[in-house]
């Protein structure tokens, strides 16, 4: 009976992706609980991966854990790791951090109520990952001009540099033809940066969703435009993620 | 990494671990699967995640300066201290 599903020792479901089956050989995983590890769960004809986690911890005080660093480094990296081995197996629909259920009742109602949406994202992201790309200016390097003996000459040779950091207005131009550059090979893109956009010399940053097919065709654009602008610019890339930029917006088919 | 051929840097899931924290955060909490309403957790669900992210946006800012020597650090003044400093 679904009204006998809600968990009892103070436990809720922490959900991490979502496949189209059950591969046949699954490590195990543990998940952002070091206590409990992550499990199928079938419901509606997709298998959601979960694990049972202290509602203390992700449900009471999500926010605030969240603001504490050292919390938030273990669970996010563990939450990623999870996923990762996942998609190291099977086509995976990431969840986002922080994706809890009280239930599996609720769960399995939020699956079958989103069934078509999900369906979608599996054809969208079929045989392909998610790239972050950034790319920073590169500041000029600090030397010592002459001998510094006060901090008034420091702070003088500091100024001196800083006209130096500003770039000029055609370099927008170089940056657009980059953008345009990696669209040509993803199949989508995406907004992405809440968190390190404020890292210094950022100026470019995106999400792409790459066809595995095409991931030669990112890496020799990547090098391409570093061996340009080699000491101007720096580029950065990370991948291959779970496509968690690429997922349906939660609005999207959500019966209100 | 870097692969010698201009100034780029390749970090891969591949390689185990080679993600900044920075980079995690961004790909884990910028959209995902979503499945919510109002079953979902009654604290506002998930989207306490956004709720709390600027507020973690300096401490997560703040602490990666200080462990992270891959970022780029604001210029640093003269080792060795000078008169009046």
């Amino acid at each position: 009976m679904a009204g006998k599903l809600k968990l009892d020792n103070g436990k809720v479901l922490y959900l991490y992706g979502v496949t189209e089956s059950r591969p046949a050989n699954v490590p195990t995983m543990i998940g952002v609980d070091p206590l409990a590890v992550v499990e199928p769960l079938e419901s509606d004809g997709v298998t959601c991966w979960i694990s049972r986690v202290a509602a203390s911890d992700f449900e009471e005080n999500l926010a605030k854990n969240m603001e504490n660093l050292e919390w938030l480094a273990e669970a996010s990296v563990a939450h990623q790791r999870a996923i990762s081995a996942l998609a190291r197996e099977i086509e995976v629909l990431p969840a986002r951090f922080g994706t809890v259920f009280r239930t599996e009742a609720s769960l399995r109602k939020h699956v079958r109520g989103r069934a078509s949406i999900l369906k979608q994202d599996f054809e969208r992201v079929k045989g392909a990952d998610e790239w972050g790309v950034k790319v920073f200016e590169i500041e000029p390097v600090v030397r010592a001009v002459g001998k510094i003996r006060s901090g008034k000459e420091y702070l003088k040779a500091k100024a001196a540099l800083l006209p130096k950091r500003r770039r000029p207005a055609q370099d927008n131009g170089e940056l657009a033809e980059f953008e345009q550059a990696l669209k040509q090979i993803a199949a989508e893109t995406a907004a992405i940066g809440n968190v390190s956009s404020g890292q210094r010399g950022l100026t470019f940053q995106t999400s792409l969703l790459v066809k595995r097919a095409n991931r030669a065709r990112l890496e020799s654009v990547l090098k391409k435009f570093a061996a340009d602008w080699a000491e101007a610019r720096r580029i950065e890339c990370t991948g291959p993620w779970p496509p968690y930029s690429f997922m349906s917006r939660p609005d999207a088919g959500q019966n209100r | 990494m870097s692969d010698g051929s201009g100034s780029i840097v390749f970090a891969q899931d591949d390689l185990q671990d080679d993600f900044s924290l920075l980079d995690v955060l961004d790909h884990v909490l910028n959209q995902g699967v979503i499945l919510r309403g109002n079953l979902v957790i009654s604290l506002a669900g998930v989207d306490l995640v956004y709720v709390g992210l600027d507020v973690i946006l300096t401490s997560v800012e703040t602490a990666l300066q200080h462990m992270s020597p891959a970022l780029p650090a604001e210029t640093a003044p003269p080792k060795k201290r000078s008169p009046g400093t």
